[in-house]
């Protein structure tokens, strides 16, 4: 009997593990640490400035495996964040501990499964589509540099909404924190993800949603940005 | 009796090796159906060894404090050979572990693999897909550059709304203020001792029961 006629645990027909299955695994395995060779001489990494707990202007992000539930997370705010943090991967991680014990019927074709494929398909989207948002908002996060023009159209908006509750210069309001030199506090990223969303940085902030357009809300950023 | 068979012999008298390579020659055959998706684990195993060694080399000039980690790396990709790029091999070596582990899961998925008697594989599996992600997670605070510190006090202050042990993870992730050097010793401990100890002995498991049970053909 040669080795490739031995047969398998399962009875089935095969090759043998070594070496034929090996070569196998090693040209892949080749193929592999070649594509990761040439990824980390190309793409090295950065290493950002050193900690810091003063910059809060920094808009941390982690990496592409862990986006999704990033993104997921700020759909959730003071008390129901638990559901995000807490609840929902509980259900994931209970889910996959019991797919064996669950998903018992003898047919193992994919079709054969509806339940545990549209579940599955289900959970692969609903990732892959927080992932693109997460993406794509950090896209809209990329600002134009600023213009004098940007800077005067701002400073009228911030004079029209924002000096109501904000103090600028020793005038406005008294309800949220004085801005006269926020510029040299917080970066521009930060200011716009407030803009959109106060809960986002500080859940129990007070501030309501401005309506305004991409453009306003930019000019507003580098209007604050110069009030350094 | 040559010296070179001299040498086998007392070798395999104290090693056993030649049982041992004859335990692997004696392997169940590989069924003709199986075909590369069924590498992606053994290649995730590869990835996990390629960590393991660049791991090893940045520990070695790595100093866990937050007066010094952040200067030790920057050591690292200046000053040593190859420091840059093995700190590169490092965190695309980690995406491309948690990539394959992902895939390999899936293919166990598609196939239903996962059904009986194979249910401790399975769980193994999942246990290591976690500790993948621990891994990544302690390994975010290492370099202790601004993205270090910022994702860990986020990732602080989401813990803390857990109905149970919110605060003990907390305190674990942040110590008090989080600028003490306490939460990067912790880390580089879990990195780099309790996490591998953990991985190793699951992934014997998780091999271990794949030779015993074999791989199961897709219907």
């Amino acid at each position: 009997m040669t080795t490739a006629d031995k047969t398998s645990g399962n009875g089935h027909s095969g090759h043998p593990f070594y070496p034929d299955h090996l070569l196998v695994e090693g040209i892949v395995a080749v193929i592999v640490l070649l594509a990761i060779l040439l990824v980390s001489q190309v793409w090295q990494v950065p290493l950002e400035e050193m900690a810091s707990p003063s910059d809060t202007s920094y808009v941390p992000r982690p990496e592409w495996y862990f986006l999704f539930y990033f993104q997921l997370l700020k759909y959730f705010h003071g008390p129901l964040i638990v559901v995000g943090t807490f609840v929902l991967p509980l259900l994931l991680f209970a889910a996959l501990v019991l797919l064996p014990f669950l998903d018992r019927k003898p047919a193992r074709g994919v079709l054969q499964r509806p339940r545990s494929l549209t579940a599955g398909v289900l959970a692969i989207a609903a990732m892959i589509l927080l992932t693109v948002v997460a993406y794509q908002e950090d896209d809209s996060m990329k600002l134009p540099p600023v213009t004098d023009q940007q800077v005067a159209a701002g400073k009228d908006i911030f004079y029209r909404f924002c000096i109501l509750c904000h103090k600028m210069d020793g005038q406005g309001g008294f309800m949220a924190p004085d801005l006269t030199h926020i510029g040299s506090r917080s970066g521009r990223t930060y200011m716009e993800r407030v803009i959109i969303n106060p809960k986002i940085v500080s859940p129990s902030s007070i501030m309501s949603i401005v309506p305004l357009s991409d453009a306003e809300r930019h000019e507003v950023s580098a209007y604050l940005s110069r009030k350094k | 009796m040559p010296g070179e068979r001299r040498f086998q012999t007392w070798l395999d008298e104290r090693l056993g090796l030649a049982s041992f390579l004859a335990s692997i020659r004696a392997t169940p055959a590989v069924p003709r159906w199986v075909d590369w998706r069924y590498c992606i684990g053994g290649i995730a195993f590869l990835a996990l060894l390629l960590q393991t060694a660049s791991g090893l080399y940045l520990a070695c000039y790595y100093q866990p404090n937050p007066q010094a980690a952040w200067k030790s790396i920057e050591f690292i990709e200046g000053n040593l050979p190859l420091g840059h790029f093995l700190r590169s091999m490092h965190r695309w070596g980690a995406c491309l572990a948690f990539l394959l582990v992902l895939l390999h899961m899936l293919r166990v998925i598609h196939h239903g693999s996962y059904r009986p008697p194979r249910e401790l594989n399975w769980l193994s599996g999942i246990g290591l897909l976690l500790l993948t992600g621990l891994f990544a997670i302690s390994g975010y605070l290492l370099p202790w550059d601004l993205r270090a510190y910022w994702i860990t006090l986020n990732m602080a202050n989401w813990l803390q709304s857990l109905p149970i042990l919110s605060d003990s993870i907390a305190w674990f992730l942040a110590g008090d203020t989080l600028w003490g050097h306490v939460p990067v010793s912790r880390f580089f401990v879990l990195h780099a001792i309790v996490l591998p100890i953990l991985t190793a002995v699951l992934l014997f498991f998780h091999f271990a029961m794949v030779r015993r049970l074999g791989v199961r053909k897709p219907e």
